[in-house]
Protein backbone atom coordinates (compact mmCIF):
# COMPACT_ATOMS: atom_id res chain seq x y z
CA UNK A 1 0.00 0.00 0.00
CA UNK A 2 2.83 2.36 0.98
CA UNK A 3 4.72 1.53 -2.23
CA UNK A 4 1.54 2.23 -4.21
CA UNK A 5 1.11 5.63 -2.57
CA UNK A 6 4.79 6.43 -3.09
CA UNK A 7 4.46 5.54 -6.77
CA UNK A 8 1.42 7.81 -7.19
CA UNK A 9 3.19 10.66 -5.45
CA UNK A 10 6.29 10.19 -7.61
CA UNK A 11 4.28 10.24 -10.86
CA UNK A 12 2.35 13.32 -9.70
CA UNK A 13 5.57 15.12 -8.76
CA UNK A 14 7.13 14.37 -12.15
CA UNK A 15 3.97 15.50 -13.97
CA UNK A 16 4.12 18.74 -11.99
CA UNK A 17 7.84 19.23 -12.43
CA UNK A 18 7.80 18.94 -16.24
CA UNK A 19 5.69 22.08 -16.97
CA UNK A 20 7.51 23.99 -14.24
CA UNK A 21 10.86 23.04 -15.76
CA UNK A 22 9.64 24.09 -19.23
CA UNK A 23 8.48 27.44 -17.83
CA UNK A 24 11.79 28.00 -16.07
CA UNK A 25 13.84 27.22 -19.19
CA UNK A 26 11.67 29.67 -21.16
CA UNK A 27 12.06 32.33 -18.46
CA UNK A 28 15.83 32.05 -18.41
CA UNK A 29 16.00 31.97 -22.20
CA UNK A 30 13.89 35.13 -22.64
CA UNK A 31 15.16 37.15 -19.70
CA UNK A 32 18.86 36.48 -19.96
CA UNK A 33 21.10 37.65 -22.75
CA UNK A 34 24.14 35.84 -21.33
CA UNK A 35 24.51 32.37 -22.82
CA UNK A 36 25.66 30.48 -19.71
CA UNK A 37 22.92 32.06 -17.61
CA UNK A 38 20.13 31.15 -20.02
CA UNK A 39 21.38 27.56 -19.92
CA UNK A 40 21.45 27.50 -16.11
CA UNK A 41 18.42 25.15 -15.68
CA UNK A 42 20.04 22.66 -18.04
CA UNK A 43 23.43 23.06 -16.33
CA UNK A 44 21.82 22.33 -12.95
CA UNK A 45 20.03 19.33 -14.45
CA UNK A 46 23.14 17.91 -16.14
CA UNK A 47 25.30 18.27 -13.01
CA UNK A 48 22.69 16.75 -10.70
CA UNK A 49 21.96 13.93 -13.15
CA UNK A 50 25.65 13.01 -13.50
CA UNK A 51 26.23 13.01 -9.74
CA UNK A 52 23.05 11.03 -8.97
CA UNK A 53 23.85 8.50 -11.67
CA UNK A 54 27.34 7.92 -10.25
CA UNK A 55 25.97 7.68 -6.70
CA UNK A 56 23.46 5.13 -7.99
CA UNK A 57 26.36 2.70 -8.40
CA UNK A 58 28.06 3.45 -5.04
CA UNK A 59 27.43 0.77 -2.36
CA UNK A 60 25.11 1.98 0.43
CA UNK A 61 24.07 5.07 -1.58
CA UNK A 62 22.48 2.94 -4.31
CA UNK A 63 20.05 1.60 -1.69
CA UNK A 64 19.34 5.08 -0.29
CA UNK A 65 18.84 7.14 -3.45
CA UNK A 66 16.35 9.40 -1.70
CA UNK A 67 19.26 10.67 0.43
CA UNK A 68 21.21 11.59 -2.72
CA UNK A 69 18.15 13.29 -4.24
CA UNK A 70 17.56 15.39 -1.10
CA UNK A 71 21.26 16.34 -1.04
CA UNK A 72 21.16 17.29 -4.74
CA UNK A 73 18.02 19.41 -4.22
CA UNK A 74 19.60 21.26 -1.30
CA UNK A 75 22.90 21.79 -3.13
CA UNK A 76 21.16 23.18 -6.23
CA UNK A 77 19.03 25.47 -4.05
CA UNK A 78 22.21 26.70 -2.36
CA UNK A 79 23.85 27.23 -5.76
CA UNK A 80 20.80 29.24 -6.89
CA UNK A 81 21.03 31.39 -3.78
CA UNK A 82 24.76 32.01 -4.25
CA UNK A 83 24.33 32.90 -7.94
CA UNK A 84 21.56 35.32 -6.98
CA UNK A 85 23.83 37.00 -4.43
CA UNK A 86 26.78 37.19 -6.84
CA UNK A 87 25.02 38.59 -9.96
CA UNK B 1 17.69 -1.61 -8.19
CA UNK B 2 18.15 -2.16 -11.93
CA UNK B 3 20.28 0.10 -14.11
CA UNK B 4 17.17 1.43 -15.88
CA UNK B 5 15.56 2.31 -12.59
CA UNK B 6 18.74 4.01 -11.37
CA UNK B 7 18.80 6.18 -14.51
CA UNK B 8 15.11 7.05 -14.05
CA UNK B 9 15.65 7.95 -10.39
CA UNK B 10 18.73 10.02 -11.25
CA UNK B 11 16.78 11.89 -13.98
CA UNK B 12 13.82 12.57 -11.71
CA UNK B 13 16.11 13.63 -8.86
CA UNK B 14 18.09 15.90 -11.21
CA UNK B 15 14.84 17.46 -12.44
CA UNK B 16 13.80 18.26 -8.87
CA UNK B 17 17.28 19.53 -7.97
CA UNK B 18 17.40 21.77 -11.04
CA UNK B 19 13.95 23.10 -10.22
CA UNK B 20 14.99 23.83 -6.66
CA UNK B 21 18.07 25.76 -7.80
CA UNK B 22 16.20 27.81 -10.40
CA UNK B 23 13.22 28.50 -8.13
CA UNK B 24 15.46 29.84 -5.37
CA UNK B 25 17.13 32.06 -7.96
CA UNK B 26 13.83 33.30 -9.43
CA UNK B 27 12.05 33.78 -6.09
CA UNK B 28 14.76 36.23 -5.07
CA UNK B 29 14.44 38.33 -8.24
CA UNK B 30 11.91 40.65 -9.90
CA UNK B 31 10.28 37.52 -11.33
CA UNK B 32 9.03 36.48 -7.89
CA UNK B 33 5.34 37.15 -8.67
CA UNK B 34 5.27 35.01 -11.81
CA UNK B 35 7.29 32.28 -10.07
CA UNK B 36 4.72 32.12 -7.26
CA UNK B 37 1.85 32.00 -9.79
CA UNK B 38 3.57 29.13 -11.64
CA UNK B 39 4.09 27.28 -8.36
CA UNK B 40 0.38 27.62 -7.51
CA UNK B 41 -0.61 26.30 -10.96
CA UNK B 42 1.81 23.41 -10.54
CA UNK B 43 0.30 22.61 -7.14
CA UNK B 44 -3.10 22.39 -8.87
CA UNK B 45 -1.60 20.11 -11.55
CA UNK B 46 -0.12 17.95 -8.77
CA UNK B 47 -3.52 17.55 -7.08
CA UNK B 48 -5.24 16.74 -10.40
CA UNK B 49 -2.54 14.18 -11.25
CA UNK B 50 -2.81 12.56 -7.83
CA UNK B 51 -6.62 12.36 -8.01
CA UNK B 52 -6.44 10.95 -11.56
CA UNK B 53 -4.01 8.29 -10.33
CA UNK B 54 -6.67 7.14 -7.90
CA UNK B 55 -9.52 7.32 -10.41
CA UNK B 56 -7.60 5.46 -13.12
CA UNK B 57 -6.29 2.80 -10.71
CA UNK B 58 -6.67 -0.61 -12.30
CA UNK B 59 -7.37 0.81 -15.76
CA UNK B 60 -5.18 -0.47 -18.63
CA UNK B 61 -2.03 1.45 -19.65
CA UNK B 62 -3.57 2.45 -23.00
CA UNK B 63 -6.10 4.53 -21.03
CA UNK B 64 -3.80 5.85 -18.29
CA UNK B 65 -0.83 6.92 -20.41
CA UNK B 66 -2.78 9.16 -22.87
CA UNK B 67 -4.57 10.84 -19.94
CA UNK B 68 -1.28 11.70 -18.28
CA UNK B 69 0.25 12.87 -21.56
CA UNK B 70 -2.75 15.19 -22.08
CA UNK B 71 -2.42 16.45 -18.50
CA UNK B 72 1.31 17.12 -19.00
CA UNK B 73 0.67 18.97 -22.30
CA UNK B 74 -2.12 21.10 -20.76
CA UNK B 75 0.14 21.82 -17.79
CA UNK B 76 3.05 22.87 -20.02
CA UNK B 77 0.83 25.07 -22.23
CA UNK B 78 -0.82 26.78 -19.24
CA UNK B 79 2.36 27.49 -17.32
CA UNK B 80 4.28 28.56 -20.44
CA UNK B 81 1.49 30.90 -21.60
CA UNK B 82 1.29 32.65 -18.24
CA UNK B 83 5.08 32.87 -18.01
CA UNK B 84 5.51 34.35 -21.51
CA UNK B 85 2.63 36.83 -20.96
CA UNK B 86 4.04 38.09 -17.67
CA UNK B 87 7.70 38.15 -18.70
CA UNK B 88 6.78 39.98 -21.91
CA UNK B 89 5.25 42.76 -19.85
CA UNK B 90 8.34 42.93 -17.65
CA UNK B 91 10.58 43.06 -20.73
CA UNK B 92 8.60 45.98 -22.20
CA UNK B 93 8.36 48.06 -19.03
CA UNK B 94 11.59 48.23 -17.06
CA UNK B 95 11.09 50.92 -14.43
CA UNK B 96 14.26 52.44 -13.08
CA UNK B 97 15.42 55.46 -11.15
CA UNK B 98 18.96 56.89 -11.22
CA UNK B 99 19.11 58.37 -7.73
CA UNK B 100 22.67 59.64 -8.15
CA UNK B 101 21.75 61.52 -11.33
CA UNK B 102 18.65 62.89 -9.58
CA UNK B 103 20.84 64.26 -6.78
CA UNK B 104 23.31 65.75 -9.27
CA UNK B 105 20.50 67.46 -11.20
CA UNK B 106 18.95 68.77 -7.99
CA UNK B 107 22.19 70.64 -7.26
CA UNK B 108 22.27 72.30 -10.71
CA UNK B 109 19.20 74.48 -9.87
CA UNK B 110 18.87 76.73 -12.97
CA UNK B 111 19.90 74.29 -15.67
CA UNK B 112 17.14 71.79 -14.91
CA UNK B 113 13.98 72.10 -12.83
CA UNK B 114 11.66 69.44 -11.48
CA UNK B 115 8.18 69.32 -13.01
CA UNK B 116 5.46 67.52 -11.01
CA UNK B 117 1.67 67.04 -11.10
CA UNK B 118 -0.86 64.32 -10.25
CA UNK B 119 1.74 61.78 -9.15
CA UNK B 120 3.89 62.29 -12.25
CA UNK B 121 7.36 63.72 -12.04
CA UNK B 122 10.09 64.66 -14.47
CA UNK B 123 12.63 67.29 -15.48
CA UNK B 124 12.48 70.42 -17.59
CA UNK B 125 15.52 72.02 -19.18
CA UNK B 126 14.56 75.66 -19.75
CA UNK B 127 15.58 77.14 -23.10
CA UNK B 128 19.00 78.71 -22.56
CA UNK B 129 18.61 81.44 -25.22
CA UNK B 130 15.17 82.69 -24.16
CA UNK B 131 14.40 84.80 -21.07
CA UNK B 132 12.56 82.85 -18.37
CA UNK B 133 9.22 84.66 -18.70
CA UNK B 134 9.00 84.62 -22.53
CA UNK B 135 6.90 82.07 -24.42
CA UNK B 136 8.81 79.30 -26.12
CA UNK B 137 8.33 76.00 -27.91
CA UNK B 138 8.49 72.88 -25.73
CA UNK B 139 9.93 69.54 -26.81
CA UNK B 140 7.98 66.87 -24.91
CA UNK B 141 10.06 63.70 -24.87
CA UNK B 142 8.71 60.16 -24.53
CA UNK B 143 11.64 57.91 -23.71
CA UNK B 144 12.57 54.29 -24.24
CA UNK B 145 11.75 51.51 -21.79
CA UNK B 146 15.12 51.70 -20.04
CA UNK B 147 15.27 55.49 -19.71
CA UNK B 148 14.43 57.62 -16.71
CA UNK B 149 14.27 61.40 -16.81
CA UNK B 150 17.14 62.08 -14.39
CA UNK B 151 19.72 60.11 -16.35
CA UNK B 152 18.54 61.35 -19.74
CA UNK B 153 18.37 65.01 -18.77
CA UNK B 154 21.80 64.91 -17.12
CA UNK B 155 23.18 63.18 -20.23
CA UNK B 156 21.74 65.92 -22.45
CA UNK B 157 23.19 68.67 -20.25
CA UNK B 158 26.60 67.02 -20.22
CA UNK B 159 26.82 66.66 -24.01
CA UNK B 160 27.34 69.81 -26.01
CA UNK B 161 26.26 68.12 -29.24
CA UNK B 162 22.75 67.70 -27.73
CA UNK B 163 22.43 71.37 -26.72
CA UNK B 164 20.19 71.99 -29.75
CA UNK B 165 17.44 70.24 -27.73
CA UNK B 166 17.33 73.11 -25.21
CA UNK B 167 18.78 76.23 -26.86
CA UNK B 168 15.65 77.82 -28.25
CA UNK B 169 13.03 75.55 -26.69
CA UNK B 170 12.34 73.84 -23.39
CA UNK B 171 13.05 70.14 -23.16
CA UNK B 172 10.69 68.20 -20.91
CA UNK B 173 10.93 64.54 -19.99
CA UNK B 174 8.27 63.24 -17.60
CA UNK B 175 8.83 59.76 -16.21
CA UNK B 176 6.33 57.03 -17.02
CA UNK B 177 4.36 55.82 -13.99
CA UNK B 178 6.61 53.67 -11.75
CA UNK B 179 9.73 55.14 -13.40
CA UNK B 180 11.81 57.75 -11.54
CA UNK B 181 9.65 59.55 -8.99
CA UNK B 182 6.40 59.02 -10.92
CA UNK B 183 3.76 56.92 -9.20
CA UNK B 184 1.26 54.42 -10.54
CA UNK B 185 1.15 51.27 -12.63
CA UNK B 186 1.94 50.70 -16.29
CA UNK B 187 -0.05 48.95 -18.96
CA UNK B 188 -1.03 49.65 -22.56
CA UNK B 189 -4.06 51.73 -21.52
CA UNK B 190 -2.27 53.49 -18.70
CA UNK B 191 0.65 54.56 -20.89
CA UNK B 192 -1.85 56.20 -23.28
CA UNK B 193 -3.46 57.97 -20.32
CA UNK B 194 0.01 59.02 -19.21
CA UNK B 195 0.70 60.62 -22.62
CA UNK B 196 -2.41 62.81 -22.28
CA UNK B 197 -1.53 63.77 -18.69
CA UNK B 198 2.05 64.64 -19.68
CA UNK B 199 0.72 66.83 -22.52
CA UNK B 200 -1.66 68.58 -20.10
CA UNK B 201 1.25 69.24 -17.72
CA UNK B 202 3.23 70.86 -20.53
CA UNK B 203 0.26 72.89 -21.73
CA UNK B 204 -0.42 74.13 -18.21
CA UNK B 205 2.94 75.93 -18.14
CA UNK B 206 2.51 79.69 -18.73
CA UNK B 207 5.47 79.90 -21.09
CA UNK B 208 4.45 77.08 -23.47
CA UNK B 209 3.66 78.41 -26.94
CA UNK B 210 3.94 75.26 -29.07
CA UNK B 211 4.43 71.59 -28.28
CA UNK B 212 6.71 69.36 -30.33
CA UNK B 213 6.68 65.68 -29.45
CA UNK B 214 9.93 63.73 -29.69
CA UNK B 215 9.81 60.01 -28.96
CA UNK B 216 12.22 57.13 -28.92
CA UNK B 217 11.60 53.38 -29.01
CA UNK B 218 8.82 52.43 -26.55
CA UNK B 219 7.79 56.10 -26.31
CA UNK B 220 6.64 56.11 -29.93
CA UNK B 221 3.41 54.32 -29.01
CA UNK B 222 2.12 56.93 -26.54
CA UNK B 223 3.56 59.73 -28.72
CA UNK B 224 1.63 58.71 -31.86
CA UNK B 225 -1.48 58.06 -29.74
CA UNK B 226 -1.24 61.60 -28.33
CA UNK B 227 -0.66 63.16 -31.75
CA UNK B 228 -3.70 61.30 -33.14
CA UNK B 229 -6.05 62.88 -30.60
CA UNK B 230 -8.11 65.80 -31.83
CA UNK B 231 -7.76 67.68 -28.55
CA UNK B 232 -3.94 67.64 -28.69
CA UNK B 233 -2.40 70.65 -30.44
CA UNK B 234 1.01 69.42 -31.54
CA UNK B 235 3.06 71.27 -34.14
CA UNK B 236 5.32 68.38 -35.14
CA UNK B 237 6.12 64.82 -34.24
CA UNK B 238 9.61 63.33 -34.47
CA UNK B 239 9.79 59.55 -34.08
CA UNK B 240 13.12 57.86 -33.40
CA UNK B 241 13.07 54.12 -34.16
CA UNK B 242 9.27 53.76 -34.12
CA UNK B 243 7.40 50.46 -34.30
CA UNK B 244 4.27 49.41 -36.18
CA UNK B 245 2.75 47.61 -33.19
CA UNK B 246 3.71 45.95 -29.93
CA UNK B 247 3.85 42.58 -31.72
CA UNK B 248 6.96 43.78 -33.56
CA UNK B 249 8.70 44.49 -30.23
CA UNK B 250 7.95 40.97 -29.06
CA UNK B 251 8.91 39.34 -32.35
CA UNK B 252 12.26 41.13 -32.36
CA UNK B 253 13.12 39.20 -29.17
CA UNK B 254 11.48 35.89 -30.07
CA UNK B 255 9.82 35.56 -33.46
CA UNK B 256 6.89 33.36 -32.44
CA UNK B 257 4.08 35.85 -31.82
CA UNK B 258 1.95 35.14 -34.88
CA UNK B 259 -1.55 33.68 -35.22
CA UNK B 260 -3.00 32.42 -31.92
CA UNK B 261 0.29 33.13 -30.09
CA UNK B 262 -0.54 36.84 -30.47
CA UNK B 263 -2.83 36.30 -27.48
CA UNK B 264 0.30 36.02 -25.32
CA UNK B 265 1.32 39.60 -26.10
CA UNK B 266 0.55 41.87 -23.13
CA UNK B 267 1.61 45.12 -24.86
CA UNK B 268 -0.16 45.13 -28.21
CA UNK B 269 0.01 48.92 -28.76
CA UNK B 270 -1.50 49.22 -32.26
CA UNK B 271 0.45 52.34 -33.30
CA UNK B 272 -0.64 51.74 -36.93
CA UNK B 273 -4.26 52.37 -35.91
CA UNK B 274 -3.46 55.82 -34.47
CA UNK B 275 -1.16 56.85 -37.34
CA UNK B 276 -3.83 57.76 -39.96
CA UNK B 277 -5.36 60.27 -37.50
CA UNK B 278 -2.11 62.22 -37.05
CA UNK B 279 -2.42 65.60 -38.77
CA UNK B 280 0.81 67.40 -37.82
CA UNK B 281 4.13 67.15 -39.65
CA UNK B 282 5.91 63.87 -38.87
CA UNK B 283 9.55 62.84 -39.27
CA UNK B 284 10.63 59.26 -38.76
CA UNK B 285 14.31 58.54 -38.15
CA UNK B 286 15.18 54.84 -38.27
CA UNK B 287 18.36 52.84 -38.55
CA UNK B 288 18.85 50.08 -41.11
CA UNK B 289 20.95 48.31 -38.45
CA UNK B 290 18.54 48.61 -35.53
CA UNK B 291 18.68 45.26 -33.75
CA UNK B 292 15.62 45.86 -31.53
CA UNK B 293 13.09 47.50 -33.85
CA UNK B 294 13.59 46.39 -37.45
CA UNK B 295 13.48 49.19 -40.00
CA UNK B 296 10.70 47.31 -41.80
CA UNK B 297 8.46 47.96 -38.79
CA UNK B 298 9.24 51.72 -38.94
CA UNK B 299 8.61 51.73 -42.70
CA UNK B 300 5.29 49.95 -42.24
CA UNK B 301 4.23 52.66 -39.78
CA UNK B 302 5.34 55.35 -42.24
CA UNK B 303 2.90 53.99 -44.85
CA UNK B 304 0.06 54.38 -42.33
CA UNK B 305 0.71 58.11 -41.81
CA UNK B 306 -1.74 58.96 -44.57
CA UNK B 307 -3.20 62.10 -42.97
CA UNK B 308 0.04 63.98 -42.43
CA UNK B 309 3.06 65.34 -44.22
CA UNK B 310 5.60 62.67 -43.27
CA UNK B 311 9.32 62.22 -43.95
CA UNK B 312 11.36 59.08 -43.50
CA UNK B 313 15.08 59.38 -42.79
CA UNK B 314 17.24 56.27 -42.85
CA UNK B 315 20.58 56.13 -41.08
CA UNK B 316 23.13 53.33 -41.40
CA UNK B 317 25.29 51.41 -38.93
CA UNK B 318 23.57 52.71 -35.82
CA UNK B 319 22.39 50.32 -33.14
CA UNK B 320 19.13 50.86 -31.28
CA UNK B 321 20.84 52.07 -28.11
CA UNK B 322 23.31 54.31 -29.93
CA UNK B 323 20.78 56.68 -31.47
CA UNK B 324 21.69 59.68 -29.30
CA UNK B 325 25.41 59.17 -29.84
CA UNK B 326 25.39 58.98 -33.62
CA UNK B 327 26.29 62.17 -35.48
CA UNK B 328 24.03 61.38 -38.45
CA UNK B 329 21.04 60.78 -36.18
CA UNK B 330 21.68 64.03 -34.28
CA UNK B 331 21.96 66.00 -37.54
CA UNK B 332 18.71 64.47 -38.76
CA UNK B 333 17.09 65.13 -35.40
CA UNK B 334 18.14 68.79 -35.34
CA UNK B 335 16.82 69.19 -38.89
CA UNK B 336 13.52 67.50 -38.07
CA UNK B 337 13.01 69.60 -34.94
CA UNK B 338 13.98 72.74 -36.93
CA UNK B 339 15.95 74.13 -34.02
CA UNK B 340 19.08 75.24 -35.92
Amino acid sequence: MRTDLRHKLAVSVILTAIPLFAAIITTFFIVSNVMWFSLLPLIFFACAFAVLLILGFVPFMKDHMWLSVIAAVLLCALAGLIINLVI
Amino acid sequence: MTVGKRIKTAAAGALLASLAGCLVLLLASVLRSITVICLIICAVIFVIAFVLMHILEGKPSKVRIPVFIILAVIGICTVLSITVYDIGKKMVFRPNFSEDDYETLSELKDEAVIIEADGLSGWRIPASAIPDDKPRRVILYFGGNGEDSSRKVLYILEHEELSFLHNTCDFIFIDYPSYGNSEGDLSEDLIEEFAVNAYDMVRSLDTTSQVTVLSYSLGNGPAVYLASREDADIDRLVLLAPYYSGYDLYNSVLNIFHGPLKLLVAYKMPVYRFAPDVRCKVTIIASADDEIIPISSSRALFTELTGSNADFITVEETGHNDMFEDENVLDALAGALEVN
